[in-house]
């Protein structure tokens, strides 16, 4: 009776790792596991981990580049503090349109004379560009030369009186 | 997938991030302007200014027999604030950088004495650049303000 119950332990343990063995030797069980717990254990989005803010803040942080992208540079043109007087871009133009620069007086210092001259040594594109001169003390010149490659601009105000 | 997914927004934020950081966007920019304030009389003859590249300039431009270096100063200008420089005689040189306009630097120079504006000019130079500016009364002569930007 006890050879009996011995045996049959044995075999209960034989067969037990018998049935290990196999396990272990079976890649596709182990694989087909893991599938299992991916597919009904998987974790979240990293979408949805953004929750319910996550979502818009990351379409207005799209959107946003999106808008830097094409409109880049944010600077206003012309912009000056109120205190200052400064004109918009559009009114720099028409403002030295309405007032271009006064001829000189014929008392006025030999620079005329030299402006006159020298017009034909201008660069086709001056290297300071007068947008506007605006002047309440008297009649303005402004003219360039150029002094070993450096181009000059001279603005003067002949005050009245 | 995911992965991937995971790296290009976050590779497209930072890459963005740099970008907008890179063009200045809230960069603070400033100007240098050297500002030479020269006297120019017919009651002298000498000439006393520390930049003597300044001679030939200031004989064939103007007419006047001697010049005197009153005062040197360099402005850093930033956007939409003036500096103020004062002039002998109670002029004030009030000087702002409006922007930049491709390659040029632009410039409000204001001229004034209490109230009143002797001139008001807006420029827009190409570094480097001169301008002088000139008319003012002083005590012996007239004052010449030279403006050196990109130096």
């Amino acid at each position: 009776m006890k050879n009996q119950q011995e045996e049959f332990e044995n075999q209960a343990l034989s067969s037990y790792r018998e049935y290990l063995k196999q396990e272990f030797a079976q890649a596709d069980l182990t694989g087909q596991k893991k599938a299992f717990i991916h597919e009904c254990f998987a974790r979240e989005s990293w979408l949805a981990s953004l929750g319910e803010l996550g979502i818009p803040a990351m379409a207005f942080a799209l959107l946003c580049l999106t808008f830097a992208h094409f409109y880049g540079d944010f600077s206003v043109a012309g912009s000056v503090h109120p205190m200052l007087g400064a004109v918009p871009q559009a009114d720099v133009r028409s403002a030295a349109e309405r007032e271009p620069v006064s001829q000189p007086a014929s008392a006025e210092p030999r620079s005329t004379v030299a402006a006159e001259k020298q017009n034909k040594e201008l660069p086709a594109i001056p290297a300071v560009d007068v947008r506007r001169v605006v002047s309440h003390a008297g009649p303005v010149v402004v003219y360039q030369k150029s002094f070993q490659d450096h181009p000059i601009t001279v603005i003067w105000v002949f005050p009245r009186g | 997938m995911e992965r991937l997914l995971r790296t290009i927004f976050w590779g497209s934020l930072l890459g963005g991030m740099l970008w907008i950081r890179s063009s200045g966007v809230h960069a603070q920019h400033t100007e240098r302007v050297l500002v030479t304030v020269i006297e120019a009389s017919n009651a002298k003859t000498d000439f006393d200014v520390d930049n003597d590249e300044y001679r030939d300039q200031l004989f064939k431009l103007f007419s006047y027999t001697g010049y005197s270096q009153l005062d040197k100063t360099v402005a850093d200008l930033e956007r939409s604030k003036r500096q103020l420089v004062k002039l002998p005689n109670d002029y004030e040189l009030l000087l702002t950088l409006q922007g930049e306009e491709a390659d040029r630097v632009l410039v409000q120079a204001v001229i004034r004495k209490g109230n009143s504006q002797f001139v008001d000019t807006i420029l827009a130079i190409l570094r480097p650049g001169v301008v002088f500016l000139g008319g003012p009364p002083s005590e012996d002569g007239t004052i010449i303000i030279v403006l050196e930007i990109g130096f």
